[in-house]
């Protein structure tokens, strides 16, 4: 008899785990923009991460994903406060975004303070690396960018103009194109400070000194629209080099910009065209869920929850920050972008891409016309 | 020489989208002494909806400029009659019922276009450059600076040669007066706010030329359009003509030579006038 009972309970107990007490939900939160200038950005950063959870059942080690986002409205005070309600309120330990460097600066101490792992959604500043909870995806804003400076040298330029927001973002990315073209022994000649919201650039267009190529950085559609117009309305001949080009100006709006945008080179994160067996069963499978060619914004949400999840495989689900952070800087993915892994302070490492604007088959389409393999920040390397 | 006149004909183009999204705010502030926090929304909603005429249905420019100036006029036209003139010499509530509009307009702009910013557009025949003392320069910068000076003489025209501006200008002297003498004020009013309201939304066609149109403009805008207001001072044609003419020539100088100061130049232009004209330029002393 007793064997019997023993027996019993040891068939009842776990199946008591089992259905009686389901388990604990693993909670990540997302700060995204669904108001604010960056409005249209929130939903394709979700778009990613939706596809990445989906890919794992919405699971991970038996335990259901709860995705919780909040908006951040593109102000780095109400970011914060939404970093607060999802830390203090929802209790998550992982948070994917925001988006723009002011907000990261913003939040970093308090998230620092709270031993939550928190991301960037496209690029961040090399100081995220001192807390040592930052993922920072694709790679830093110097990282991100060098290789265009290197790209212009190899086609050729020894002279270049820079046109650059005025903001830390916008001095991130120009030092990185900067440091590339120094590096290979280019010279910049002028460069041109433009404050955040510019309507009209015809003035500074009307001031660019003789270079062999233009470089420039202006943040979102509408500013970077604004700039290749004017600059061909006002008849500047010199080859224009744009940085985060393919996240900036999509498909849909390079149509809208029709023959100005044609010819314009510069720097692409990732692009959806880059024939690799990864990235096309990607592209076929976002089409499929969403309905449309995913961008370097999806892309990067989708890898950095991608990676996410694979540190919370190999901690069999414990999302506690101290098993957290030592699996995800281990983590080594194939990604649609390109081989992905991580420095030990959070940094990303993977391929960074050169594009030009033509028409293939009658689309507008940003052209892959060059890889840079595996960009580290200069200052990481060393 | 020709730095200084592309400069300056810069400065112009970008005076005239000024002086129109600033006249029609002007005029309904120094006549009906109504704050209107949501005309900057107006503008933006008459370049959105020129934008789905000329460029989505690929209708004539002139039919996008034409939809842009009814459909802000008609919003304004509601906004009046349905809410502000229970508000009358109400300031605050002025204020917080017109910045409420800004953010409920913008979010059904957005809901309606979506949050992609349209490109800059213009009709077929303005689109490209011609070639000015050697330099190429837009067509249609020179045709936004002919098309305002157009507009700023139709309503000079109007506000001082005609019977309804005299009618407008009476009621900003004595209202009370004015309604004494049978003069309807309330249909004045509605006239004059809905007039107002469709030159925004013509200087949002004509300004997305130059700026294209996306749902941050109501707020942009706005701050541009108090700007000329103060600069040129309230009530007037005239003042918001000289106002964002100033400004948009200083802007472009200022830009062009100062870069680094660019964000200041028009702000220290609005302090210098204020210290020394507190009405503005041509504003009516009180």
């Amino acid at each position: 008899m007793k064997k019997f009972i023993v027996l019993f309970l040891a068939i009842l107990l776990p199946a008591s785990v089992a259905f009686g007490a389901p388990e604990k939900p693993l909670k990540i939160g997302a700060i995204l923009n669904y108001t604010g200038p960056a409005a249209m950005l929130g939903p394709l950063f979700k778009n990613g991460i939706v596809k990445a959870l989906e890919e794992n059942d919405n699971k991970i080690a038996g335990r259901p994903i709860e995705l919780i986002v909040e908006d951040a409205a593109g102000d780095p005070s109400v970011c914060l406060e939404k970093a607060r309600k999802l830390v203090e309120r929802d209790k998550v330990k992982i948070i994917i975004g925001p988006l723009m460097g002011d907000a990261h600066l913003a939040i970093a101490p308090y998230m620092a303070n709270k031993n939550v792992l928190i991301t960037t959604l496209y690029c961040g500043d090399i100081q995220l690396g001192n807390y040592r909870n930052w993922l920072t995806y694709p790679t830093t804003l110097v990282g991100l960018t060098v290789p265009l400076g290197w790209y212009a040298h190899d086609s050729g330029y020894k002279t270049m103009v820079m046109i650059t927001s005025d903001y830390a973002g916008g001095h991130g990315f120009m030092k990185g194109v900067r440091m590339g073209f120094e590096q290979k022994g280019g010279k910049v000649v002028q460069e041109v400070f433009v404050p955040v919201g510019t309507a009209d650039f015809g003035p500074y267009h009307s001031t660019l000194k003789d270079a062999d190529c233009v470089a420039f950085f202006v943040p979102n559609t509408a500013e970077s629209a604004r700039l290749i117009t004017q600059y061909r309305e006002f008849g500047v001949k010199m080859p224009l080099l744009g940085t985060t080009l393919a996240a900036d100006l999509p498909e849909a709006v390079m149509k809208d910009l029709g023959d100005n945008v044609i010819g314009v080179r510069g720097q692409a994160a990732y692009i959806w065209s880059r024939d690799n067996p990864v990235n096309n069963n990607w592209v076929k499978a976002m089409e499929k869920r969403f309905g449309m060619t995913p961008g370097g914004l999806a892309n990067n949400s989708y890898c950095i929850t991608s990676a996410i999840l694979a540190a919370l495989k190999a901690t069999g689900g414990d999302e506690s920050f101290d098993k957290l952070w030592p699996a995800l800087v281990r983590v080594q993915l194939d990604t649609p972008q390109g081989p992905l892994s991580f420095t030990p302070e959070g940094f990303a490492i993977t391929d960074g891409y050169i594009v030009e604007a033509k028409v293939i088959d009658g689309k507008y389409m940003w052209d892959p016309i060059k890889v840079y393999p595996q960009v580290l920040d200069p200052r990481l390397a060393k | 020489m020709e730095q200084f006149i592309i400069n300056l004909l810069n400065g112009l183009s970008y005076g005239m989208v000024l002086f129109l999204i600033a006249s029609g705010m002007s005029v309904v502030m120094g006549a009906m002494n109504i704050i209107n926090l949501a005309h900057g929304v107006l503008y933006m909603i008459g370049g959105y909806v020129g934008w789905t005429i000329a460029v989505k249905f690929g209708a004539p420019f002139v039919l996008g400029l034409l939809a842009g100036g009814l459909a802000a006029g008609f919003t304004g036209l509601m906004l009046e009659r349905g809410f502000l003139r229970y508000l009358y010499k109400q300031p605050n509530e002025q204020v917080l019922l017109t910045f409420g509009f800004v953010y409920i307009l913008t979010n059904l702009s957005l809901w309606v276009w979506g949050g992609w910013p349209r490109m800059p557009f213009t009709a077929k025949f303005l689109s490209g450059s011609f070639e000015i003392l050697g330099r190429a320069y837009p067509k249609a910068r020179m045709a936004t600076i002919i098309i305002g000076l157009v507009m700023a003489i139709v309503l000079w025209w109007l506000q001082d040669k005609t019977r309804v501006g005299a009618m407008v200008r009476a009621g900003m002297d004595n209202k009370e007066m004015a309604m004494g003498l049978g003069i309807n004020m309330e249909r004045v009013f509605a006239l004059v706010f809905f007039v107002a309201s469709c030159i925004a939304g013509v200087a949002g066609v004509l300004g997305a030329q130059l700026l294209g149109v996306y749902n941050a403009l109501g707020l942009e805008i706005l701050l541009l359009a108090l700007i000329v207001i103060i600069v040129g001072g309230v009530g007037s044609v005239q003042g918001a003509l000289l106002g964002g003419i100033l400004i948009g020539v200083i802007d472009a100088f200022g830009r062009a030579l100062f870069p680094k100061l660019a964000m200041f130049t028009m702000y220290f232009t609005m302090i210098i006038i204020l210290l020394v004209r507190p009405s503005g330029l041509l504003g009516r002393r009180t």
